[in-house]
């Protein structure tokens, strides 16, 4: 999957190289700030093995090919998702220079095709998740497998979608995608059998390199809650007024397929009540003066209803919760902890 | 020969070339790596449509090559590795694109023979680039050079580290297929030894880069940061390779 940079333009290799180079240098914050640095020796010696590991050739039954690790998931479930990230891109740094593997200016692009989806992704939201802090053959197995499945399969479909927008390949794009997610669906598979077997291996003799106990701390919920905030504010008050005055994708469908006429709707009774109880109807309110001003508003004051409406709906889900655990126990509600 | 020992002949080569004293090998690492970085981003902003306008930057390559005393038809070899990939997608615009350019008065020429030839040639330009700056430099003293803070420090302690450890782990790993195919008869491992192939791979090199680290470290070992500002010698040379290579664009339009 490796990029070239003959089939990149300088400002999509820019951009995505500025996004992976952003990770990784909050990767190597977050390790810093835990004073890990005596990870530094496992880390090279990690990505020495997987850099070794890749010339390493397995046959894939019933098909006369044969496919090799690529290592990102294997390195985020021994080490972590920022450690693996890191070394990937050390990895990486290491075959684009020496063995002109993946050019120098792709070298963002294929950082995140190639690291940021496996270890990042696929590791934080579908290898822990199945694998829990138990984890069993079974778990380890079916963990790495959607995992790699998914990570390349968004690999490919960054590689496609980067290539596409650089412009120099002219390869039919529906095809060209086609043919990417078949092929990394394949060698996704095989990633994910050689990944969970190394796993296996490794947990049946030094279980403690895999056990989910050493994975990042959790992240609290306020600080979840806080930045989501900023970025509805964001969004809600600042990128609302940006917001394109064109008919969305079902209107311009359906005017297209109506040759331009436009179809009269018809007013019921329930659009009366819309009409009659909205606060800001179309997002804007002419009592403000200014559109844009009305605009940046109805954005703010929705996003907290929603945000409002969704708290009291767990807080509902919540109790409700604990009222069928209760019941199961059947311990009372108060002398429960 | 197996795939890790030519890995392993390729770093020893680049490992002897970089150690070579001239006037380029001479020249701070991250003046090379800037102008490098300019080089192919200047390359790949050429229009994919006129590949006459990439032949002047042939001269850059020329220049490192002689002045750096590489050898060429050697680093050919490297340089061309990653043609086949970059063949297969340019034939495709071959036969995709049937746009018609007009590249004299009245002349015109398939689209997609011109994108095919620039993509060929930005592959062929930048490799070569990055295999001269490799050669010129060392791992080692790209490594050392990035310290300039503490962030890239970090990430260039691992580099080194991996880099050190990579020999080990090919001459480890080449052991290993050796052992396997002479027992099985063949040079890919099943599907099913997978696990076991790997995973004991992993624990014996792990053990063995351990004992590394501990006797590097015995024996003082330790990346010390290079100079830590840039010299007005190669400001100089940044700033002459950056106007060479707007001359050459300016050329090409």
């Amino acid at each position: 999957m490796h990029m070239a940079d003959a089939l990149l333009s300088p400002y999509v290799a820019g951009a995505v190289g500025t996004a992976a180079l952003g990770v990784g240098a909050y990767s190597i914050y977050k390790i810093r700030k835990e004073s890990d640095e005596s990870k530094i020796p496992l880390m090279g010696v990690m990505g020495a093995f997987v850099f070794a590991g890749q010339m390493i050739n397995f046959a894939i039954p019933g098909t006369g090919s044969s496919g090799h690790l690529c290592g990102g998931l294997m390195l985020a479930a021994l080490l972590g998702p920022c450690e693996a990230y890191i070394s990937m891109m050390a990895i990486l740094l290491v075959q684009c220079i020496l063995f002109a593997d993946g050019g120098l200016m792709a070298y963002g692009c294929n950082v995140w095709n190639m690291a940021f989806y496996a270890c990042f992704f696929g590791y934080l939201c579908i290898f822990r998740p199945i694998v829990g802090s138990k984890p069993t053959k079974k778990r380890i197995i079916a963990g790495s497998l959607i995992a790699c499945v998914l990570s390349l399969q968004l690999g490919a479909f960054s590689v496609v979608l980067e290539t596409l927008l650089s412009g120099a390949a002219k390869l039919p794009p529906l095809t060209f995608l086609m043919l990417m997610q078949l092929i990394h669906l394949s060698i996704g598979l095989v990633e994910g059998i050689i990944t969970s077997c190394v796993l296996i291996f490794i947990g049946s003799v030094k279980p403690e390199l895999i056990s989910s106990e050493k994975q990042t701390e959790k992240t609290s919920l306020k600080k979840v809650i806080v930045i989501f905030a900023i970025i509805t504010v964001f969004v809600g008050g600042g990128l609302s007024a940006l917001a394109s005055s064109k008919p969305d994708g079902l209107e311009w469908s359906v005017l297209n397929a109506s040759e331009g006429e436009v179809i009269p709707e018809k007013q019921t009774v329930f659009d009366d009540i819309i009409d009659k109880t909205a606060l800001l109807p179309d997002y804007n309110s002419d009592s403000f003066g200014s559109e844009t001003f009305g605009t940046r508003f109805s954005g703010i004051v929705g996003s907290v209803v929603v945000g409002v409406f969704l708290a009291v709906c767990c807080v509902i889900f919540k109790l409700f919760k604990k009222g069928v655990v209760n019941d199961h126990t059947g311990k009372g509600n108060r002398g429960d902890k | 020969m197996t795939i890790q020992e030519r890995a392993i002949g390729a770093i020893n080569k680049t490992e002897r070339l970089s150690g070579k004293n001239t006037f380029i090998h001479n020249t701070d690492p991250i003046a090379k790596f800037i102008v490098t970085v300019i080089y192919i981003a200047f390359i790949n902003s050429v229009d994919i449509y006129a590949p006459w306008a990439l032949l002047p930057f042939l001269f850059y390559n020329i220049i490192i090559f002689i002045l750096a005393e590489i050898p060429p038809i050697e680093s050919l070899g490297r340089i061309l590795v990653i043609m086949p990939f970059i063949l297969i997608v340019g034939l495709g615009n071959v036969i995709f694109d049937n746009s018609q350019i007009e590249i004299w008065y009245g002349v015109y020429v398939s689209g997609g023979l011109l994108s095919f030839i620039s993509i060929l040639l930005r592959g062929f330009l930048g490799v070569a680039a990055l295999y001269a700056f490799i050669c010129t430099t060392g791992v080692y003293a790209f490594c050392r050079r990035l310290f300039v803070n503490r962030y890239l420090g970090f990430f260039a302690g691992i580099i080194a580290l991996m880099y050190r450890y990579i020999i080990l782990m090919l001459e480890e790993s080449s052991d290993i297929m050796k052992a396997y195919s002479l027992r099985k008869g063949s040079n890919k491992i099943s599907l099913k030894e997978a696990g076991s192939v790997l995973g004991l791979f992993f624990m014996r090199v792990a053990d063995k880069a351990d004992k590394v680290y501990n006797a590097m470290r015995l024996r003082g070992f330790c990346i010390e940061a290079g100079p830590s500002k840039i010299s007005f010698k190669d400001v100089l040379y940044i700033l002459f390779f950056v106007l060479l290579f707007l001359l050459f664009r300016l050329w090409g339009r």
